[in-house]
């Protein structure tokens, strides 16, 4: 039994109107896969780019946005933690690395950062700059790699300006007018590409902050940068990252600074909220996609109807001819379940596509690069859509059987 | 091959547009020796095609039985009727019933395709044959592109494809010139000599008639007082 040559001859009498459904096909799964490939890009990348934040410590506040402000880059003025904090973080013995963090000025768009060497190459992770070194002495910056200015350049910061959102790689007026014009900084080299929003940004040593402000350099002896802090008077600082010791001296640390106007988090502790957030939304966003589904599947479900009607007489000169039901059936059901798996097929690259090309917007917006993700589950609608398609497709094929074959011969 | 048919009180209704039930067919016996000829005349609306779709299974009649070779197709079940039919029935309508998207071969060998995933070689040596022997020349052409002539000689080919005992043409020349009617009889005729097959022709055309062992008049669904008996 070869169905082909039939289904063959179908598609071309079908002319355009096979097209139709192969586009309608495809819109429909390009618009579900996008938004679920979408969502978990999203999901994966924010989580990925928390990796190296194992526990948050500020002034108590805000936690979404303590989270949001470290780990993304968020501009907001998150209030401040004594800089004793420092001091005894440096010597709690359940700590294995700590890095505090100074937010709040700007070069050419691109937050500068004030840290440690240690979270420069990302708790030893890095072991050189991807181009020139790390810094090693006040005034020296290194850059994330999708800085777009060139180690050896010289620049000036400049006092961000709350809730001012500038654009990476461009100097605002309000740049131009808040500049520390004092202050010169040297690009001495460019970290390697880590996916996150941190790729956007321009690391100096923390003491370049103070310095900068006028509030000393936390050490006793000039010229000196990093761990051990050792000044009686240490500036103050807008949040720590801490690696911990282990498994339960975090959660001691956790519940340690909490308290007294302290804040420590588990960034998951807020991305779980934020997900479920996403995920409501992605709900809302599912249903009205399935709701946009089933209204494309009815009118696919239409035009095939409406397609394979035309094709009954067929059904009933092939009988006529002595072709067996199971042939006649299946030149249907093929004949629509290739239209329909032709639309599945272009609609899930359209919506990987799709999904890429928000995926590079998005990147650009916030520095997260979003890895794409495809899941079989992605598949499971398009699926859905091909097996209830294709089996409409056999209404026609079955009604060329209830007709008495001398009356289709004639009326049709 | 000797093909023989016989048809016993045969009647068949169909529901009028309003409401009325018509009789359209009421013969009490008919016979059909293997190999002849047998012509179907009337005027239209006579009944032709009614009986000769009853003659090919195409339609039960509402009362009556119809036996060819022995088997009782007013009987058989629905899909057994259609097996019986792709095996034994060559049949041939006035509008060729061909699909316009294949090619002269390929609407051949249409009804290979319903029982083989392949067509073998030598069954499309023999279709080839059979089209170059009803003097179709480009076998490659789609058939929507050939002459009404040239179209009911591919649908003959079909018909003939399986050398079926029995061929039922239902005005196979009513639409054709002189010519090309003379070339689709000649084609038949041959076949059914050569092949010792059965041939029903319902026509009207005297000259179709005219090669017929005997003609059946048909009249408002009966044969005519006296014709069978006559013939």
């Amino acid at each position: 039994m070869n169905p082909f040559v039939m289904v063959k001859a179908d598609y071309r009498a079908m002319h355009g109107s096979a097209w139709a459904i192969v586009f309608l096909v495809a819109c429909a799964v390009a618009i579900g896969v996008a938004l679920s490939a979408q969502e978990k890009a999203v999901r994966q990348s924010a989580t990925y780019a928390a990796a190296d934040f194992d526990l948050v410590v500020g002034a108590a506040g805000s936690a979404t946005q303590l989270v949001m402000t470290t780990i993304y880059l968020q501009p907001d003025a998150l209030p401040l933690l004594p800089g004793q904090t420092l001091k005894s973080l440096q010597t709690d013995p359940r700590i294995k690395a700590f890095a505090p963090m100074a937010f709040g000025d700007v070069v050419a768009g691109y937050p500068l950062i004030g840290t440690t060497k240690e979270f420069v190459t990302r708790w030893g992770r890095f072991s050189a700059a991807a181009e020139g070194r790390f810094f090693a002495a006040e005034n020296e910056a290194v850059i994330g790699s999708g800085v777009k200015l060139q180690v050896g350049q010289d620049i000036t910061p400049a006092h961000a300006v709350a809730g001012e959102q500038s654009r990476l790689g461009e100097i605002s007026p309000q740049e131009q007018a808040h500049r520390h014009a004092h202050v010169h900084l040297t690009i001495v080299g460019r970290l390697p590409q880590t996916g996150t929003p941190w790729d956007n940004a321009i690391l100096i040593p923390i003491e370049s902050v103070w310095e900068t402000h006028g509030l000393g350099n936390g050490h006793q002896t000039d010229g000196i940068i990093g761990p051990p802090f050792d000044a009686d008077d240490i500036p103050p600082i807008p949040a720590f990252v801490v690696k911990p010791a282990s498994i339960s001296h975090a959660y001691q640390l956790r519940g340690d600074y909490r308290k007294n106007n302290f804040m420590a988090l588990f960034p998951a502790e807020i991305l779980v909220t934020l997900y479920q957030a996403m995920g409501d939304v992605r709900d809302v966003l599912l249903v009205a996609t399935v709701l946009n589904g089933v209204l494309i599947l009815a009118a696919i479900i239409l035009l095939v109807l409406a397609i394979f009607s035309l094709r009954r007489k067929r059904y009933v000169v092939l009988r006529a001819l002595g072709a067996p039901a199971l042939y006649i059936g299946l030149v249907a059901w093929l004949g629509a379940f290739g239209l329909i798996a032709a639309g599945c097929v272009v609609g899930l690259f359209l919506g990987w596509g799709l999904t890429a090309l928000v995926s590079m917007w998005l990147s650009a917006q916030t520095g997260l690069a979003l890895v794409l993700i495809f899941d079989w589950l992605q598949i499971g609608p398009a699926l859905f859509m091909l097996l209830s398609g294709s089996l409409f497709a056999l209404v026609p094929a079955w009604l060329s059987y209830r007709l008495p074959l001398h009356e289709g011969l004639r009326q049709l | 091959m000797s093909f023989h048919g016989t048809l016993h009180s045969l009647v068949h209704e169909a529901l009028q547009p309003d409401g009325q039930r018509l009789r359209i067919l009421d013969i009490p016996h008919l016979s059909f020796a293997g190999g002849e000829r047998v012509g179907i005349s009337g005027p239209s609306g006579s009944g032709k095609t009614s009986l000769l779709h009853c003659l090919a299974g195409l339609v039960i009649p509402d009362h009556g039985e119809i036996v060819w070779d022995q088997i009782p197709i007013t009987r058989l079940e629905a899909s057994a009727c259609d097996a019986w039919r792709l095996r034994h029935v060559g049949l041939i309508f006035q509008d060729f019933q061909l699909i316009p998207e294949l090619s002269v071969i390929e609407n051949i060998l249409l009804t290979t395709c319903f029982s083989q995933w392949r067509v073998g070689q030598e069954a499309r040596l023999q279709a080839h044959r059979q089209a170059e022997a009803l003097g179709l020349p480009d076998r490659d052409q789609p058939v929507s592109t050939l002459s009404r002539g040239e179209q009911q000689r591919v649908a003959v080919a079909r018909a003939l494809r399986h050398n079926p005992p029995l061929i039922l043409a239902d005005e196979p020349t009513a639409s054709l010139d002189r010519a090309n009617a003379d070339k689709v009889m000649r084609a038949l005729l041959a076949y059914a000599d050569t092949q010792r097959a059965t041939l029903v022709v319902a026509s009207h055309d005297p000259a179709v008639l005219a090669l017929m062992d005997r003609v059946i008049p048909l009249a408002n669904g009966r044969v005519q007082a006296g014709a069978e008996e006559a013939s």
